[in-house]
């Protein structure tokens, strides 16, 4: 699987699998590839792109419903009463790709000031599995929006520029 | 019939000095236009045993 995403990702050999997470760190051209195009590969190949979660997460995951789980509840519930957007920026500690955002990106001064407007919560998907897999994270570093009644209006995966990313909170907040 | 030489001798660093810069900056911009993501595959390492 490695070497056919590799190929599909125009790209020799800039995989780093996480054995114990199934997971994968690839760089890509998105000139070539985008992530549908990943993800059909990826089932093409008889895999689910998707988080794994040992059968009792899966069951408290069914027994909560559609209930929000913590900690995005909790975030929600503050967004409600102040009138504000909900952002969600969902990594973990051994994800190379969200320590590469989290560097070019949302460390930007700008889009730190911009990002003092919404409720801002980071999700480790290690610690909040039942959240990650509420929202159907798949890749990371994956940033959503919602709205203080947790409806999701933005989402992106992958690196993101601050100019992109700060051109699109701009937007949801002139809504 | 030394002294072009020693001259060329002379210049050729100096017009060779920018281009390991150059390259540098080539292989970064070529670096910048590669994208990054990390992607879960449910039961990827359970199931066969393996990905390669």
């Amino acid at each position: 699987m490695v070497a056919a995403l590799s190929e599909l990702a125009g790209v020799d050999e800039d995989i780093e699998v996480f054995l114990d997470r199934d997971a994968f760190t690839l760089d890509y051209d998105p000139a070539l590839v985008n992530l549908e195009d990943m993800y059909t590969a990826i089932r093409g190949l008889g895999y689910e792109p998707r988080l794994s979660a040992g059968e009792e997460v899966e069951s408290a995951i069914a027994e909560a419903g559609a209930a929000v789980p913590e900690p995005v509840a909790t975030a929600l519930a503050t967004a409600k009463t102040e009138g504000k957007l909900v952002f969600l920026d969902f990594y973990a500690e051994w994800c190379l790709a969200c320590k590469v955002l989290e560097e070019n990106t949302l460390l930007d001064s700008a889009v730190a000031s911009t990002l003092e407007k919404l409720v801002s919560l980071t999700v480790d998907t290690d610690l909040y599995t039942p959240a990650s897999l509420h929202y159907n994270i798949v890749g990371m570093p994956t940033l959503l929006v919602l709205d203080s009644d947790g409806t999701e209006i933005y989402r992106s995966v992958g690196l993101i520029t601050p100019s992109e990313l700060n051109q699109a909170l701009n937007d949801l907040l002139s809504r | 019939m030394t002294k072009p030489i020693l001259k060329l001798l002379f210049v050729l660093p100096l017009l060779m000095a920018p281009l390991p810069a150059s390259l540098a900056s080539q292989a970064a911009a070529a670096e910048a236009e590669l994208s990054k993501v990390t992607l879960f595959v449910e039961g990827m390492m359970k199931s066969r045993g393996g990905v390669t």
